[in-house]
């Protein structure tokens, strides 16, 4: 590219010419470029301007104009002339394009109307304007209405369908709620206002005893008594007027129905109402309390009878808490922990001491138990009360010593556990006594018996010392005794056999009488003997026939018999404990005198037998004889006693004493009955000494006997 | 103080040997009855010593009645050496007492006594038990006439017998 000159060096570089065209050309620069500014802001803001481009077109013409005049200041200092040579042709198309198309344009902007002619339009246009906004708006509310006549038939659309899913859930909740009436338990009745039946559920048929068919279109009051009709009215009327939609009934006193039958009954009631269409419905939901009703009653005689029950309790209680309070034993209980639960005052009374908040392992230590002995501690797991707590009934003794009972007691306790209906142990109580005096007086007791005990040995070694004394005695009896006797016999009855013929007829008399006496004597000594052994024997007891006895002392008696015309009765006697030797000797005494004191008669008759007395066997010997006097029979077994003269009838008077002694060791009994000349009996028993046994053995002997 | 002796009476009481001697007198059996009055006499006696020391054994008496209440040596003590000795067991020795204690009987018999008599009081009785049991003895009773006292005294049993 060529390398021009600036354009300034065609000013010379002259500062004014220079100036002049930068500053005329940045003036010219600014105007042009402000100019198209200004058209395109109208053109813009008045897109209604006719011919509205060729503001346009000026304005990209003056632009170009502007940008070569720009170019103008540039190539002073710099030589770029064909950046302004492209400018200018830019500006030379655009602006014989803006002029070529200004020709056509010249006429038709001549034949745009003037302002005046523009006004009338202005007006028009803005008559029209009114006009059609108004025509507008007309159309957009048109538009409006439709389109909120859609939503509204959207709307039915929508609530066609609610409709029609709540008519079948209408449908289906009707179908339950008939349901739920008929198998309420409760009886349901929906009446109107003019009280007709219009709903009546299976429970008030079965309440009322009436149908539905019966009920329906019929008036309430055929289930209310009598006297409620009126009341009944009006507090349906009263009920309809509050606008409440439901409340209970049971809140204005008792009500009551009467079933078809006339039964009245107790209800429970509550009542509903609801407005269905131009008709005002009341539903009644009814309860038969008569149960109810039945069951309070009988709650309430419960009640009452748990009030009687409960005061005749506190009676008890009371009686009881003065009984314990007044006993003298000592009560004390406690809970299964070992709490005391009862103390009363006898049991402080006795061991000094009350109810005091210690654990069971030093009620010992607490109270001063001990055992017996008064020194060693009670050992407290054997506390008769802790014992009962474990469920285990026991008495116990022991010695109580403490701070207030110096002198110590000993007390006596009997525990045993409290059990609660259901068996389980819920603690334990103790009675327990103070014993002291007692054991002071059971040890005097011991004390005398021992005492006594000592003298009955000494007595014992006495009497058994008498008693050798006496053996010795009745031997030396026997053996001095009866050989004087032999002597006196012996030698008076040779005197009488030698010397005879020369004594006188009064001294052989006499001799003779010695001689007797000497012979009664020696009688009398042997019998006395015989009663003194019977006493010092000891029994040799064995079961005994008495019929075989009876027949051996026969046996023996037969010379007494020999020559006697004698009828003996003799019946079957038992078999008894005793001892045969010393019985036999009974039974030869009695016979014997049997025997004796019959003599008398002929013929003499004896009885051998035995009857019974308080269940005892009583052996009977009696005869027919002489018999005695019972004024006397208590002289009948003493030693030498005799109801007879020595000449009516010997003996020595020891024969009944040695048969008492006897009947006596045996622990029997001996007694006679007897009228004179009328005969005597005697009886005797073997006391102890026969038994049950002993009388089975007699029925077997009997038996035995007779078969 | 030599032969044969019959009865030997062991007696203390004057009045009992009289009336004994009386009723055996009466019985025909008083021939020859040697009376001794106490227990010591009576053992000499019958084991030939002391006072009767020249007697023989040979010859014992048939029948020994002895009293048990007697001084110094009873009669139960004398029946005893008695009975104890082979020499003089076979001799009858018979009781007469006035008791009849039921210790004394069975002592006796324990003792080997051939017989136990109670004197009775009355002397008719006493007259007829005596007669009876001198009869029996002396005469019905069978002894083994010095036979086993001789057997006895050959066998060396010497108790201050003469030769």
């Amino acid at each position: 590219m060529p390398d021009f000159m600036p354009h300034g060096y065609c000013f010379q570089w002259d500062p004014l010419v220079l100036w002049l065209h930068v500053i005329s050309d940045g003036i010219i620069v600014l105007s042009y470029f402000c100019i198209p500014v200004a058209l395109v802001y109208l053109a813009r803001k008045r897109r209604d301007l006719p011919f509205n481009w060729i503001f346009w077109m000026f304005a990209l013409f003056i632009m170009g104009c502007g940008a070569t005049h720009l170019l103008e200041i540039w190539t002073i200092w710099h030589a770029n002339y064909l950046l302004s040579g492209i400018v200018k042709a830019i500006t030379a198309v655009a602006s014989a394009a803006t002029a070529i198309l200004l020709i056509p344009l010249i006429p038709k902007v001549i034949a745009l109307p003037s302002g005046d002619q523009l006004h009338a339009v202005t007006y028009e246009l803005r008559l029209q304007v009114i006009e059609r906004e108004r025509a507008e708006e007309k159309v957009a509310s048109t538009q409006a209405e439709r389109e909120r006549v859609q939503a509204a038939l959207a709307e039915h659309q929508c609530a066609l369908e609610d409709l029609q899913l709540a008519q079948s859930a209408l449908h289906r909740s009707q179908g339950q709620l008939t349901a739920i009436i008929q198998s309420a338990m409760d009886a349901i009745i929906t009446i109107d206002e003019d009280q007709r039946v219009v709903i009546f559920n299976a429970a008030a048929e079965k309440m009322f005893g009436c149908t539905l068919a019966e009920a329906t279109g019929k008036s309430l009051e055929r289930f209310i008594p009598q006297r409620f009709h009126q009341g009944h009215a009006e507090h349906i009327h009263r009920f309809a007027h509050t606008g409440v939609s439901n409340r209970a009934m049971a809140a204005q006193g008792a009500i009551w129905g009467v079933r078809s039958n006339g039964e009245e009954f107790p209800l429970e009631a509550s009542i509903s109402q609801v407005q269905s269409g131009s008709r005002k419905l009341f539903t009644v939901i009814l309860r038969d309390i008569t149960e109810q009703k039945r069951i309070a009653l009988a709650l309430a005689e419960q009640a009452e009878e748990l009030a009687l029950s409960r005061r005749s309790l506190e009676v008890q209680t009371l009686m009881l808490q003065s009984v314990l309070d007044s006993i003298s034993e000592g009560l004390v209980a406690a809970d299964e922990t070992g709490k005391f639960i009862l103390w009363n005052p006898a049991a402080t009374r006795i061991i000094g001491l009350g109810a005091a908040n210690v654990p069971p392992e030093q009620w010992t230590d607490h109270y001063g138990t001990y055992l017996p002995d008064t020194v060693t501690p009670f050992p407290p797991e054997q506390n008769p009360l802790l014992r009962a707590i474990r469920g285990e009934a026991c008495t116990a003794e022991m010695y109580v010593r403490n701070a207030k009972l110096e002198i110590g007691v000993w007390i006596e306790s009997s525990a045993s556990p409290l059990k609660g209906k259901d068996g389980v142990a819920r603690g334990g109580v103790v009675a327990f006594r103070n014993v002291t005096q007692r054991r002071l007086h059971e040890r005097e007791i011991r004390k005398l018996n021992d005492e006594l005990e000592a003298r009955v040995i000494e007595r014992t070694v006495a009497l058994q010392a008498a008693n050798h004394e006496l053996e010795a005695f009745t031997y030396s009896v026997s053996h001095d005794l009866r050989a004087p006797l032999r002597h006196i016999s012996g030698f008076s009855r040779i005197l009488l056999e030698d010397f005879a013929p020369s004594l006188p007829a009064e001294a052989q008399r006499h001799l003779q009488r010695i001689a007797q006496g000497a012979a009664r004597m020696g009688k009398l000594v042997d019998e006395l003997l015989n009663l003194a052994r019977v006493g010092r024997q000891s029994l040799t007891i064995e079961p005994t026939r008495l019929s075989s006895i009876v027949q051996d002392v026969l046996a023996l008696l037969e010379p007494e018999i020999a020559g006697r015309n004698v009828e003996w009765k003799i019946s079957d006697l038992p078999v008894l404990e005793c001892d045969s030797i010393l019985v036999r000797q009974v039974f030869q005494n009695l016979i014997h005198n049997a025997l004796k004191y019959s003599r008398p008669r002929s013929p003499a008759v004896i009885e051998i037998g035995q009857t019974e007395k308080n269940g005892q066997p009583v052996i009977f010997i009696s005869d027919n004889g002489v018999g005695f006097s019972m004024k006397y029979a208590d002289k009948l077994f003493g030693v030498f006693q005799r109801l007879h003269r020595a000449e009516e009838f010997e003996g020595t008077g020891v024969g009944l004493a040695i048969v008492q002694r006897i009947i006596h060791k045996h622990g029997g009994r001996v007694w006679a009955e007897a009228e004179i000349d009328r005969g005597a009996t005697f009886y005797f028993t073997l006391g102890s000494c026969e038994h049950s046994e002993s009388k089975t053995i007699a029925a077997a002997a009997t038996s035995g006997d007779r078969t | 103080m030599n032969s044969a002796v019959d009865i030997l009476l062991v007696e203390d009481s004057q009045d009992d040997i009289d009336l004994a001697l009386h009723a055996l007198r009466q019985g025909k059996l008083a021939n020859s009855i040697f009376v001794v009055r106490d227990g010591e006499e009576a053992l000499d006696f019958l084991f030939c010593r002391g006072a009767y020391s020249e007697r023989s054994f040979d010859h014992p008496p048939k029948l020994v009645l002895l009293d048990l209440k007697m001084p110094k040596v009873d009669g139960l003590q004398v029946l005893k050496q008695v009975k104890n000795d082979p020499r003089t067991r076979t001799i009858p020795v018979v009781i007469m007492t006035s008791s009849k204690e039921e210790r004394d009987l069975l002592e006796g018999y324990n003792a080997g006594v051939n017989s136990f008599i109670q004197k009775p009081v009355d002397f008719e009785q006493f007259r007829e038990t005596v007669k009876t049991l001198g009869m029996y003895w002396l005469v019905v009773n069978q002894r083994p006439v010095n036979h086993e006292s001789r057997i006895a005294a050959e066998t060396g049993v010497k108790n201050g017998g003469p030769e």
